[in-house]
């Protein structure tokens, strides 16, 4: 999700005006998209669900708003005197996206990534409480939710401890989230 | 003598909000192998666009008009193709940055900067480019060389990196440098050490030297002739010597007044 991400961002931040037009379209048709319904569609599709393929659905799902990211800070770091100074020593333009842009984006993929990671888990339990992520063998939250929901009286805890371990985990990505991006000495652009 | 760069007719206009705006108007010199020349003028007088223009990398605003004509070693510049200019770019005519620390990569080491010269033209053993970055980076005076090549530009010195951007501008020895105001960000005593350096690696490696400017100190130090623009056109082009004492245009004339004379008081 973040690979597609960031490859996806990073050829229209450096695509001419119309490409990079059609490339964000498409990110905005996805954007617009809400993720649980179009994962559920796809769900639909795939026999048995083991751990890969649903990592691999949710990614597919979710790389627009990587690719959001990526191409905006491409385009700043784009007009960088650095940048410039590339081009100035004859640095190709394939060679000067991967060597001198790519590597200040790293920062901002990062927080990217932990907050990725911040949206994946509650669409993960919520699509195994619906029973459409992973198959019962596999344990995950939402299947932990599933099984407690029909008591719910006499058996309070199956639900309040997944729920409580959702919480915490959300809660302790976010704040990483959040740190990384204040932490802006990656890659920045000032002196 | 053939000049090694001369520019014809040269006309640059940037497009911002459907107006175009004139940076660089008609203007024409030439520059010797080996010379220095100075381009002098008050900010906004169309001295870097003029630089980014023979360079080649003007911003995608900009447009270099009809009827304009960069000849160097021969060939025009602006009738060649993107791929060959790449390899004149950084080996024949290289450029040096006005703010070092905007002007290098932040996050890659100040070694693998120097020697990513060298990759870019032919050289396919990492090792040697490396070998190479080092000795440049002792010539340009940068202590334990081979330790500071892992160095990154913070890590450094206003005036380290303006060595290190030498260091890059002149590896492959080219046979022109563009230099774009390379002293007005740093402190008096370090641009005098940054502008002997210019001039050694010149001498030695017999590079011509397009020195932008606007501080009169700078031109009278280091160069024999010098061209005044202002508002896109070359007003004055004169010898050094002539300049000073007998500037024959009224901008000129005016320039030389603006410059503070330090007095000691009585």
């Amino acid at each position: 999700m973040v690979g597609v991400g960031v490859v996806w961002g990073a050829i229209a931040g450096v695509a001419p005006a119309w490409l990079d037009r059609w490339m964000m379209r498409l990110v905005d048709a996805m954007l617009a998209t809400p993720r649980l319904l179009l994962v559920l569609a796809l769900v639909a599709f795939t026999q048995r669900m083991s751990a890969t393929t649903l990592a691999l659905l949710l990614g597919f799902t979710g790389w627009a708003p990587m690719s959001r990211i990526v191409r905006a800070r491409v385009r700043e770091l784009a007009v960088a005197d650095y940048v410039a100074a590339a081009r100035a020593l004859g640095t190709p333009k394939s060679r000067i996206l991967i060597r001198h842009i790519l590597p200040g984006t790293l920062q901002t993929v990062l927080a990217g990534a932990v907050m990725a990671i911040a949206s994946v888990i509650p669409l993960e339990a919520a699509l195994s409480y619906f029973g459409a992520g992973i198959a019962p063998p596999t344990p995950s939250w939402g299947l932990l939710l599933l099984d407690g929901s029909a008591r719910p009286l006499d058996a309070w805890w199956l639900i309040l401890f997944p729920t409580l371990a959702i919480a915490a985990t959300l809660m302790s990505v976010n704040v990483l989230g959040e740190r990384l991006q204040r932490h802006d000495t990656l890659g920045s652009t000032e002196s | 003598m053939t000049p090694l760069l001369s520019v014809e007719n040269l006309t640059v206009t940037y497009a911002r909000n459907d107006a175009e705006r004139m940076a660089v108007d008609s203007i024409s010199f030439a520059i010797e192998p080996g010379e220095i020349v100075a381009l002098v003028g008050e900010s906004g007088s169309g001295k870097t666009a003029t630089g980014l223009a023979i360079m080649g990398i003007l911003s995608a605003n900009a447009r270099v008009g009809p009827g304009s004509a960069i000849r160097f070693e021969g060939r025009d510049l602006l009738a060649t193709p993107e791929r060959e200019l790449r390899d004149i770019r950084g080996r024949r005519i290289s450029m040096v940055f006005q703010e070092p620390a905007a002007a290098l990569n932040p996050v890659m080491c100040v070694g693998d900067q120097v020697a990513e010269v060298a990759l870019v033209h032919g050289e396919r053993d990492k090792r040697a480019a490396r070998t190479k970055a080092i000795e440049m980076l002792g010539r340009v005076g940068l202590p334990d060389a081979d330790e500071r090549y892992r160095a990154y530009p913070h890590e450094l010195s206003g005036g380290m990196r303006q060595r290190v951007m030498l260091a890059i501008a002149l590896l492959l020895r080219p046979a022109l440098v563009i230099a774009d105001e390379p002293t007005s960000a740093l402190d008096v005593t370090v641009q005098a050490q940054v502008l002997a350096l210019l001039l050694d690696l010149q001498r030695e490696a017999q590079t011509a030297v397009l020195l932008i400017t606007h501080d009169l100190g700078v031109v009278a130090e280091t160069c024999a002739r010098a061209l005044v623009m202002r508002e896109g056109r070359i007003v004055e082009s004169a010898s050094v010597d002539d300049l000073f004492h007998a500037p024959a245009h009224e901008y000129t004339r005016e320039l030389l007044a603006a410059m503070p004379r330090i007095v000691r008081p009585a």
